[in-house]
Order: C-alpha cells, then sequence, then structure tokens
C-alpha cells in the first residue's frame, strides 16, 4: 500500500538546484517545482515505474521525466520523494496523480485543483 | 608557563555577506560588502588597523594568491597582510592569527577576513584539486570524495554503536530539518524554507547513508572580524557589558594516526575531541553540557555534526543520535546548534565560513540576532572543520561576554 502525496512548489527545489553538481559533477537539477512523496504503508516492498500520469480537464497525461529516472523499489516504511517540472497552468488544470506499480495496481493523490 | 587567551582579546565588530549564488558580485565585491559592515560596526577608521589576514583557499578559481587581493580591494594602507589558508578551516585561521596579533601586544587591532567565490567555476562543487592536492594526498584518499569519506564516517559511527539504519537515517534526518528551520529565520542566508523529516528522508541519496539534504553545497560569501583589547574597546566607547572577549581558540590537526587504519575505527574525529579539550581547558569550562549556551558546527554533512556532538563532549559517545531525536540541539533545546541555518541553509564559501560561525555568535551575545534570538546565552562556541574524517584541521573557538 502506498501513500502519495504531492507538494508543488516544493521547498526542495531551490536545494536540488544549489547542491546538485557538487564534488566533481558536471550538471545541475533546475526548476524541479514538483515533488512527490512515495511512502510505502505495507510489509512487502514495491515497485514503481519511473514515471506518473496526471489527470484533469485536459485528459491524461503520461510524465517520464522525473528524476530519479527509472523504477523504483520502496521498501516496507520507506519513503521515496520524486521531482520534475511541472507547468503551473497544466498543474492547476488536473485533478489526480496517479503511479502504477510493477502488478498494475494503481495509487492516487490529488493534484492541482483535486 | 602560557597563560592562554582567555578576555585578552575583544571582538571590535563584525561583519557578514548574505551567502549563496552572488552573481552580482565578484569576490572583491564581497570583500568589500562585509568589510563595510564590519568597520561601522567597530566604530573606527580603516586606518587605525594594524594587520590583517586573509583566508581563502581556492585562489586557483577565486582572486589569486597572496594577500594582495584583499589589501588591493579594501585599500589597506601598506600595513601587514598574510593569507591563510587550512582546508575548510582558513576562516577561523584568519580569526586565530588577528587574535594572536592583538593577544602578543604587536598590535592594538587587526582585522581577519574570509572569503570564496566558488559558484563562478563552472559547476556546484569543489574545484579539482589538481596539483595543488600534493603528491602524497592522492594516495591516502584515492577516488575519494567528500560524500563518499563522510559516508564511511556514519557507517563507521553506526556499526560501532549497533545503532539501525532507520535510526540514524532519522538522527541525520533531524539535523537537517533542525537547521532549515533555523535558516528561515535568516535572511543572510541563502536556503530559507523549512523542510520536513518526510522531505529529507525521501531525497535522493548522494553517498549512502548521506541524501540530498545531509550534504552542504560550497558557495559565494564573505564574512570579516576587527578585534583589539578590551581595554582599548572601552576607550572607544564599548560599555563593558556589550564587550565580547575570545575565551579560548584552539587548533589540532590529524597526526596520521587516523589515516592508518590501525587503532582508528573511523566513527568519530580524534582532532575534534581533543582540540575541544583545550578550548574547555584555555576557557575555564567543566561541563561543556552544562555551560555551553549555543553553538556553530561544522555542518559539512548531516553525520559530521551528529558525531561532533559527542566530539565536544557534550553527548555521550554512542548517545548523540538520541539527544537529536530529542530535539536537545534544537532552537529551543538545551544547547541549540546552527541556531543561523549552519552550512546546510548558507552554503560553504571555504574562506569565510569561520567567519560566519563567529559572527551568528557575536549577534547573539550582542542581543541582535532578531528572530533567532536566544535568551541570554553565556558562551558559543564555534566549530570548523577542514578535510576529511582520516585527515583533517579542527579549529574551535569559544567567546563570551568579557569577565563572564
Amino acid at each position: 500500500m502506498l501513500s502519495i502525496k504531492a507538494f508543488m512548489n516544493t521547498s526542495t527545489e531551490p536545494v536540488l538546484n544549489f547542491r546538485t553538481g557538487c564534488c566533481g559533477g558536471s550538471h545541475r537539477l533546475f526548476d524541479l517545482n514538483l515533488e512527490i512523496q512515495v511512502k510505502n504503508l505495507g510489509t512487502k516492498p514495491v515497485t514503481i515505474s519511473g514515471g506518473l500520469e496526471l489527470e484533469g480537464v485536459r485528459g491524461v497525461k503520461r510524465i517520464d521525466t522525473l528524476y530519479p529516472p527509472g523504477p523504483r523499489e520502496i521498501g516496507p516504511g520507506e519513503i521515496a520523494s520524486f521531482y520534475c517540472i511541472m507547468d503551473e497552468t497544466l498543474w492547476s488544470a488536473s485533478h489526480t496523480l496517479t503511479f502504477v506499480d510493477k502488478e498494475g495496481n494503481r495509487y492516487r493523490c490529488p493534484a492541482g485543483r483535486g | 608557563m602560557a597563560s592562554g587567551i582567555k578576555d585578552k582579546v575583544a571582538i571590535l565588530g563584525m561583519g557578514c555577506t548574505k551567502f549563496g549564488e552572488r552573481w552580482d558580485m565578484g569576490g572583491e565585491e564581497l570583500m568589500v560588502e562585509a568589510f563595510t559592515e564590519c568597520l561601522e560596526d567597530a566604530g573606527i577608521e580603516k586606518n587605525q588597523i594594524q594587520a590583517a589576514w586573509f583566508s581563502t583557499c581556492f585562489d586557483e578559481v577565486g582572486v589569486g594568491k597572496s594577500a594582495t587581493a584583499m589589501a588591493v580591494t579594501l585599500r589597506l594602507p601598506n600595513i601587514p597582510v598574510s593569507r591563510n589558508e587550512n582546508f575548510c578551516a582558513s576562516g577561523t585561521e584568519a580569526f586565530r592569527a588577528a587574535v594572536y596579533g592583538v593577544a602578543s601586544g604587536a598590535y592594538d587591532i587587526c582585522l581577519a577576513l574570509g572569503m570564496e567565490k566558488l559558484k563562478d567555476t563552472g559547476y556546484g562543487g569543489l574545484p579539482q584539486p589538481g596539483s595543488s592536492f600534493g603528491t602524497l594526498n592522492w594516495l591516502w584518499s584515492a577516488n575519494g570524495t567528500a560524500p563518499g569519506l563522510f559516508a564511511q564516517l556514519a557507517s563507521a559511527y553506526a556499526a560501532k554503536y549497533r545503532i539501525s539504519d532507520k535510526d540514524l537515517k532519522r538522527a541525520i534526518a533531524h539535523v537537517s530539518v533542525k537547521s532549515h528551520a533555523n535558516g528561515a529565520l535568516n535572511p543572510k542566508a541563502h536556503l530559507t524554507k523549512p523542510v520536513s523529516e518526510d522531505q529529507v528522508l525521501g531525497a535522493p541519496i548522494i553517498a549512502y547513508p548521506l541524501g540530498l539534504f545531509d550534504c552542504c553545497g560550497v558557495s559565494d560569501g564573505s564574512a570579516c572580524a576587527i578585534v583589539t583589547t578590551p581595554e582599548i574597546a572601552k576607550k572607544l566607547g564599548k560599555k563593558k557589558k556589550d564587550i565580547i572577549t575570545v575565551k579560548a581558540t584552539q587548533l589540532a590537526l590529524s597526526s596520521g594516526y587516523e589515516g592508518g587504519f590501525n587503532e582508528w575505527q573511523g566513527e568519530h574525529f580524534v582532532t575534534t575531541s581533543k582540540c575541544s579539550t583545550a578550548a574547555y581547558k584555555e576557557a575555564g569550562i567543566a561541563d561543556p553540557r552544562k555551560e555551553i549556551s549555543m553553538m556553530e558546527l561544522h555542518d559539512c554533512f548531516s553525520i559530521t555534526e551528529l558525531v561532533t556532538y559527542e566530539d565536544l563532549h557534550i553527548s555521550d559517545r554512542g548517545k548523540a543520535w538520541k539527544d537529536s531525536l530529542d530535539g536537545f540541539y534544537d532552537r529551543d533545546g538545551k544547547i541549540p546548534a546552527q541556531i543561523d541555518g549552519g552550512l546546510k541553509c548558507f552554503g560553504h564559501p571555504i574562506g569565510a565560513s569561520g567567519l560566519r560561525m563567529l559572527y551568528e555568535m557575536y549577534l547573539q551575545l550582542h542581543g541582535r540576532a532578531g528572530k533567532r534570538q536566544l535568551e541570554n546565552p553565556r558562551y558559543g562556541l564555534t566549530h570548523n572543520l577542514g578535510g576529511v574524517p582520516h585527515q583533517n584541521v579542527c579549529a574551535i573557538t569559544i567567546v563570551g561576554k568579557q569577565g563572564d
């Protein structure tokens, strides 16, 4: 069972901007203004894909540009955050954010006006 | 018989720039900004300064070698000016030199200024050391990175005291949450938004168990201090209750003992343990857990701060993680740490950080820390660490009111 929370204009954005690329890194992560915290409340690990669905008045939009990228296994009691650049207009026109695990289970949380 | 530095030197004035990505200023302008505030605070003329020390670490990407950059920028009138570099402890080194300059009787009024401008180097981190790293360090720290080496400190600490991954992660998360809460009250900090424990725990891992919020970034900034004797401070119009004096300033460097990895288990800082003992002796402090009012620690990584609670002999060995979770070091705790937001919120302009730490202690002791002001602080301690766990420089300074 996953708990999902989304935070638009997250306070992590300036931290990612400022701290990434340290110690010889060559790139920095700017403008990742949406943070999605995914917490595993169950007793078994859950693997989610590296993307999400955003549903709203414009239909369903698939977003695959999450950071960190790729599938992610989240252990029981663990929390994993994902970040992306989110257009304010798209966000405010959306009402539901959905992650899907590798078994096809869907986990939702309110988005934008939701 | 040496009698130490206690109450022999007073801080006449201090200044500090806003830290962060200062694209609006070069290194020279940062120096001017900090110095202007400091000079005004001290209430003296520039030509009353008789000697100065300048700390900057990465001259290759900053303002160049020697101290001429500061002497010329501040138009210091042909007085002695020296450059200090001792890794990340450079700022406190400049302060120590100025304090000793006054205490020796060689000068009446001295200046210490630290500045680093690192965000113009093309990327966010420390410049590649290249040939400036010496010849042997490559053997001591082959392929080492700062997060990697400090992550080993965390693993060793957890292993020695049988602390679960979950408890350690929560304890170091609390270190960051606390510092960001403090930084949110400081207009001179770079990062001024509070963060939650879930934000910290969910953030990407940099070097396990250290995540994004457990690591500070390098930065741009400058801070400075003007020091004199308490007697001259009084003659210059400072009231006795307003005179902040140096109670102790100590320095300890690794001897090679740690780097041999024969006995040292990698879970604490030998230098900090010894340096703090010497500092308490110099200041006449018998029980730091009861007598220290506040601290600015070198929180380059959250685990550094956590382990330092123990090396300062404030938390018992193996118990700092519990003190952290109990809020002992929170702003409303017994000994608030990182009241200004620390390296986590200021970032780390190497040569300036030690003086930035002292600036907060100075403001707090004067009752000028605004929303961050603590109630009646007595002794403030700064801990400025340079290098890596197995080979480092530790500088500790304790300040307080004159005669207290």
